[in-house]
């Protein structure tokens, strides 16, 4: 027989697979579930090297990222599942983590009694997926818009669990709402805040220093400008001359210019105009990373400007300049480093009809990097921006705090579009119903399927419970009994949701159970575990 | 009903207001003139007498008889009935105000422009600043504040309302496929909106809900005041087809 190695593979199957698989999930399970709720516990990770002190955290999905592997190798393949789900959660939806992870258990757990029962795996995960669905489709009819800021306060608090912070990207989402941009900076010393900046600004800066020749503070003041977009080399001198007495025609204030790249010999005929003029003369670098982002960009600059830009991939050329390609702005300015416009001239149904485009496209997508570009254009439009200074006592602790701020905005976002829930788990609680009606009378499966569902359903509200220190069970049932009520855990009462403001976000409920439900599913229906390790090669049977 | 000089398209009148105590404001290019309906004659009070001409586009009433009046590169303000002026210079390039608003407690001042969107000011109109958040068209026609309601603002796209004091806006959504909203009429929770294709939508809880409705005057209006109540009746002062400006009521 040949002697184990570290890329020795273990097979187990059938139960002994099956306990191991629910050994690890219990463990990311148990590290998670107390941090569910408005007043939740801290776990301490140990870190990595010796003699600092532990991280403390009450974010599941950040707990179970730092569990990257644990001492039980069997148990390790199920650990990895669950926090693999988690951290998905985490990145994709922004919250619910938590809630994921004791719905997942109680699926699972539940599941493996309905298989050890006799029932196919399979046909469980059939059911228990149209199950999810159902779920989905109740949670969607009870949801309202947002249309009080206590709300978005409320909502801010309960992911951030910082009044300060929370209540300062209250107001900043009051302020940009489900798509003005908002930037998050480091703050310098303890205290957050955030500024107001007016227009739009894009990270892109003059293409050459001398234009800024002689205007103090570095910075290009433009009024009344005429603008030029193009992502061509600007490197005739030429090829600029009809916009510049267009400029000086129409008595424009400045000249505003998107470009690849800028000549020597452009520059000096810039500077020369400009002071011949009077006339600022700003040159930007066009914004973008790349061809498709450049695109989008012009695209936009189009509709905000009101030109129509001389793209590289159309074959244009500045020689071909009309008088349809100029476009102006009311006020705008430009610096090293960027540039921005605070009152476009493009013509406003066109404007709001890109917006509508955008908006559906945003509503299509889910894929985060796709909803961080459309949201970026969207904010172009939005007439100003936010910029939220985090503070903190530590470069650490302010890095924790921009990513909860982060996490928070983007959360807060997505409530302002899809609305809120009665929170604290009493709206997967009203789902029970509709699950109860969508399984009734049909075969053993089915009937499985609803009682697994309809005890998942619970967990979240009964752990929210347990973590402020309440006895789960009546809670839970009052709440089964009576579908206009919410549990408020900070007080300990039962609230009316229709003048609660204990509220959770919709699509945070719905991504976070579903997926947990569909994913536990999927794992009902794991009958074989490989995994590495140092023991000797051993085939488990069944 | 009384007669606003002669019927040049440069004395057309560009914007009415009225005051508590029924005094009727009218802004045209050749300024603004006050009287009172009980009169026939009206009284030049910007510019002063003997100053060169100051074109007035927007003028707004508060409760406690401030006057904002918008002319070229500013906004001007009396608290004297006219009697003297402070203005409030914008740098430029210099809005052209269409409308303004001053909240019934006087804390929140909106100046709408042509293309500059809205400018806000929260010390009694002393001080502005441009505040467009969310405001996605800059020509802003009209804006009304509504009785425990929003703010809204009329512009050549829709309509837009502000729920915390003008600081952002977002669109309200109604048939009109981004119809222009010219003129707003607020009295108590009612509010009336006119699209320029002359239909108008009604919402009787402050802005919350809309319908088509038919239009509250018997009258078509040109300009309209802000809405006043004369004796039992609640109107507008509204500048007509045919020159004249007159007390029109509300069709409640």
């Amino acid at each position: 027989m040949a002697e184990p190695t570290l890329n020795t593979r273990h097979v187990q199957l059938g139960d002994s697979a099956h306990s191991a698989f629910q050994r690890g999930i219990a463990q990311i399970v148990n590290a998670v579930r107390p941090t569910l709720g408005p007043l939740p516990r801290v776990v301490a990770i140990d870190r990595p090297a010796p003699g600092l002190t532990p991280e403390l955290l009450d974010s599941g999905a950040v707990i179970a990222r730092r569990i990257t592997e644990i001492a039980d190798r069997r148990a390790d393949p199920g650990a990895m599942y669950l926090r693999g789900l988690l951290w998905r959660i985490h990145e994709e939806v922004g919250d619910g983590a938590a809630t994921a992870a004791v719905v997942f258990d109680t699926v699972y757990r539940e599941g493996r009694r309905a298989i050890a029962a006799g029932i196919a795996p399979q046909r469980l995960r059939t059911q228990l997926e149209q199950g999810a669905d159902v779920i989905a489709a109740t949670l969607g009819q009870f949801a309202c818009p947002i249309t009080d800021d206590a709300i978005v306060a409320q909502l801010s608090r309960s992911v951030t669990h910082d009044t300060e912070l929370a209540d300062l990207i209250a107001d900043a989402i009051e302020i940009a709402g489900a798509y003005g941009p908002i930037d998050i900076r480091d703050a310098h010393g303890m205290a957050s805040r955030y500024e107001l900046v007016e227009g739009a600004y894009w990270e892109s800066g003059l293409l050459s220093d001398a234009l800024l020749d002689g205007h103090p503070a570095q910075r290009l003041e433009l009024t009344d400008t005429v603008v030029l977009l193009t992502d061509l080399d600007l490197a005739e001198p030429a090829s600029l001359i009809p916009v510049l007495e267009y400029a000086s025609q129409t008595n424009s204030g400045g000249v505003l210019v998107t470009g690849r790249s800028l000549s020597p010999g452009v520059v000096a005929l810039l500077v020369a105009n400009s002071r011949r003029l009077g006339l600022p003369i700003a040159v930007v670098n066009v914004p973008g990373l790349g061809g498709a982002d450049r695109h989008a960009a012009l695209d936009d600059l189009e509709i905000i400007t009101g030109g129509r830009a001389l793209r590289v991939a159309s074959g244009d050329r500045l020689d071909r300049l009309k008088t349809k390609h100029v476009g102006r702005i009311r006020r705008g300015w430009a610096t090293r480093t960027q540039f921005g416009i605070a009152g476009g001239c493009g013509e406003s149904k066109a404007l709001r009809r890109h917006l509508a485009a955008l908006t559906s496209q945003l509503d299509r997508t889910s894929n985060p990097d796709n909803r961080v570009s459309i949201l970026n254009r969207l904010g172009k439009f939005h007439r100003g921006s936010v910029t939220l200074y985090v503070g903190a006592a530590t470069e650490a602790e302010q890095k924790l705090k921009r990513s909860i701020a982060e996490r928070a905005i983007n959360v807060l976002r997505r409530s302002l579009s899809s609305g809120v829930v009665p929170g604290g788990g009493a709206s997967l609680i009203h789902c029970r119903s509709t699950v109860d009606r969508h399984f009734a009378g049909d075969g053993p499966e089915a009937r499985w399927a609803r009682r697994i569902l309809l005890a998942a359903l619970e967990t979240p509200a009964g752990t929210i419970a347990k973590n402020a220190g309440y006895e789960p069970s009546p809670i839970v049932a009052r709440l089964c009994a009576n579908p206009h009520l919410v549990f408020n855990a900070v007080s300990g009462a039962m609230e009316s949701r229709f003048s609660s403001d204990i509220t959770d976000p919709v699509f945070v409920v719905c991504e976070s159970a579903t997926r947990a439900i569909r994913s536990a599913a999927l794992a009902l229906t794991i009958d074989a575990i490989v995994h590495t390790g140092r023991s000797e090669i051993s085939v488990e049977p069944g | 009903m009384f007669a606003f000089d002669e019927t040049e398209s440069s004395d057309a009148i560009l914007s009415l207001a009225v005051s508590l105590s029924g005094l009727v404001y009218a802004a045209n290019a050749l300024g603004l003139r006050v009287c009172s309906p009980d009169e026939t004659e009206w009284t030049a009070i910007l510019p002063p007498q003997g100053e060169p001409i100051v074109p007035v586009t927007a003028v707004a009433v508060s409760s406690s008889n401030m006057i904002l009046a918008g002319i070229p590169g500013g906004i001007a303000l009396s608290h004297d009935g006219g009697e003297t002026w402070s203005a409030f210079g914008f740098p430029d390039p210099s809005p052209i105000f269409t409308t303004i608003a001053v909240s019934p407690d006087e804390r929140i001042a909106l100046a709408g422009t042509e293309e500059d969107g809205i400018f806000r000011s929260t010390d009694g109109g002393n001080t502005w600043e441009p505040w467009n958040f969310g405001l996605l068209d800059s020509c802003v026609t009209a804006i009304a504040f509504v009785e425990d309601g929003p703010i809204l603002a009329g512009t050549s796209t829709g309509l837009f309302a502000s729920t915390n004091n003008g600081r952002s806006w977002k669109p309200v959504r109604l048939e009109s496929d981004y119809d222009a909203i010219p003129t707003i009429v607020a009295h108590g929770r009612l509010v009336w909106i006119q699209t320029e294709s002359m239909l108008w939508w009604r919402s009787p809880d402050s802005g919350k809900t809309w319908q088509r409705a038919s239009s509250p005057f018997n009258r078509t209006p040109q300009a309209c005041s802000n809405v006043v109540q004369i004796g039992e009746i609640p109107g507008v002062y509204a500048s007509l087809l045919d020159g004249e400006i007159a007390f029109v009521p509300l069709r409640l």
